[in-house]
């Protein structure tokens, strides 16, 4: 039944912030079909990245209320590349400046979804790159 | 297919991470090349003790996992946690957010943690837990700690599981006897009262003290009742004394064997269910004998039992 089932973990690096929009995509995630690994505020880059390999997720998602956790997501970006984990499709979202959405991209993140993108569209995007 | 699977087989077995987190997504999956993969690994299986604890959503079992966890790998142990929640049955899907308590637990020397969700299991235990299991034995771990939320049978399929069972609870959930559910006072080897902060745990803990005490089939298996205050570390040691009490009980009165059994018991008939259900069911839905028997029923003709019998006799 499951033979493709999508496994994603859902981070909010940082220590500020609430998590509430990491919580609403995780639940249109879920009600996708998607199995959601959710870790929670103040996550260390390393922590992510260690729940990622151990959980076998193909999809990680980073959430951030503000520019100021750039230098984190990148750390996220570079230590799964590090352990050989480049497969992993690694989104980002939230309230992310545009000058700051190029840098991740170049920096490993296959996408960064600008302020008020709609659920849909994250989960189809999700839907295409792991199963198409 | 052969050569990655026994690639696959050899690093669960030396203990790599990576072919430990493959290995169980593919049992999950029940992916081709997963009875493979459990035949290559299973002579390799070192039996270890295993810790299930159950209750209802939110009593605070990720919390004390947490605890115990780290105490286990401070002593240098090496741990598998295995955290179910429940699939939703309308999408499939499921949030899993065991690791938000245990996050101190990731990225720690000898801690293996992996979510699951329940997915076909309505709730309870599925095929791929109990191999799950046996992957983890294959690993090298000290210790398995299974999360279940106890709705429905899961309650009931811990005590296979499991060598020693912690039911935990927590009072204001409303009426104290309501949340004692049917089965639940058999399943327990120590019962837990937590949130011992909030009002009515010693009203909850007497009650179940005064119904546990009816039950004293086995005097050493009179259950305990502990309560904690998990999210301020309260008692938490006092539990982790208790399991490890057990975990002797159980080694010295050859109550191991026969949990062995009854795990042994478990996978084997899950096995056989899913089986069933590959060679049976999935291949008849949509199928025109289903449409007839669908009709048959609905137009009162013949009884539901009446087609489960037939078809599965194959007789016309
Ligand atoms: N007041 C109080 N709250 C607690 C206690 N222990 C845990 N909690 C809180 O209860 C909530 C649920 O705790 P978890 O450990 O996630 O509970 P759980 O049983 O694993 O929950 P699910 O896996 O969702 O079923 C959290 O907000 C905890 O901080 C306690 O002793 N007292
Ligand atoms: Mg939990």
């Amino acid at each position: 039944m499951a033979e493709n089932q999508i496994r994603v973990l859902i981070a909010k690096p940082g220590l500020d912030g609430h998590d509430r929009g990491a919580k609403v995509v995780a639940q249109a995630l879920r009600d996708a079909g998607m199995e959601v690994i959710y870790t929670g505020l103040r996550r260390t880059p390393e922590q992510i990245v260690s729940a990622a390999i151990q959980e076998d997720v193909q999809v990680v998602g980073l959430s951030s209320l503000s520019g100021a956790h750039n230098h984190l997501f990148q750390k996220v970006a570079s230590l799964l590349k590090e352990k050989g984990h480049e497969e992993i499709l690694l989104i980002g979202g939230g309230i992310i400046p545009e000058k700051d959405r190029k840098q991740l991209e170049d920096a490993g993140f296959d996408r960064i979804f600008s302020p008020g993108t709609s659920t849909e569209k994250i989960v189809s995007y999700i839907k295409e790159k792991v199963n198409g | 297919m052969g050569e990655k699977i026994k690639e696959l087989a050899q690093g669960i077995v030396k203990g790599e991470e990576r072919a430990l987190a493959r290995g169980l997504t593919l049992v999950e999956n029940r992916k081709e090349g997963y009875q493979e993969l459990l035949d290559l690994i299973y002579p390799e299986v070192k039996p270890c003790p295993i810790w299930g604890l159950t209750g209802a959503p939110g009593v605070g079992k990720s919390t004390i996992t947490n605890f115990l966890v780290d105490k286990l790998a401070q002593r240098r142990e090496k741990v598998g946690v295995i955290a179910v929640d429940p699939t939703s049955p309308f999408s499939g899907g499921a949030i899993l957010g065991d690791r938000v308590r245990m996050m101190d637990l990731a990225g720690r020397e000898g801690i293996f943690i992996r979510s699951m969700a329940s997915r076909g299991a309505l709730g309870g235990l599925s095929p791929a837990i109990m191999d799950a299991v046996s992957l983890f034995q294959a690993f090298g771990v000290d210790r398995i700690v299974v999360e279940t939320v106890g709705v429905g049978q899961s309650e009931t399929d811990i005590v296979s599981l499991a060598d020693t069972v912690a039911v935990i609870l927590m009072p204001g959930t409303g009426d104290d006897v309501q949340t004692i559910k049917a089965g639940l006072l058999e399943i327990g080897d120590v019962f837990v009262v937590n949130k011992a902060d909030l009002e009515g745990a010693e009203t909850l803990a007497g009650l179940l003290q005064s119904m546990l005490s009816g039950k004293n089939d086995d005097e050493n298996r009179v259950p305990v009742v502990l309560k904690l205050i998990a999210s301020q570390g309260k008692n938490l040691e006092e539990l982790m004394s208790f399991l490890e009490k057990h975990q002797e009980y159980i080694e010295t009165s050859g109550q191991k064997e026969r949990k062995e059994r009854m795990r042994t018991e478990m996978a084997l008939k899950m096995h056989l269910q899913a089986r069933y259900q590959d060679l049976f069911l999935k291949p008849l839905l949509g199928t025109e004998k289903w449409e007839q028997a669908i009709s048959s029923i609905n137009k009162r003709e013949k009884s539901p039992a009446f087609w489960a019998k037939k078809i599965i006799s194959g007789s016309e």
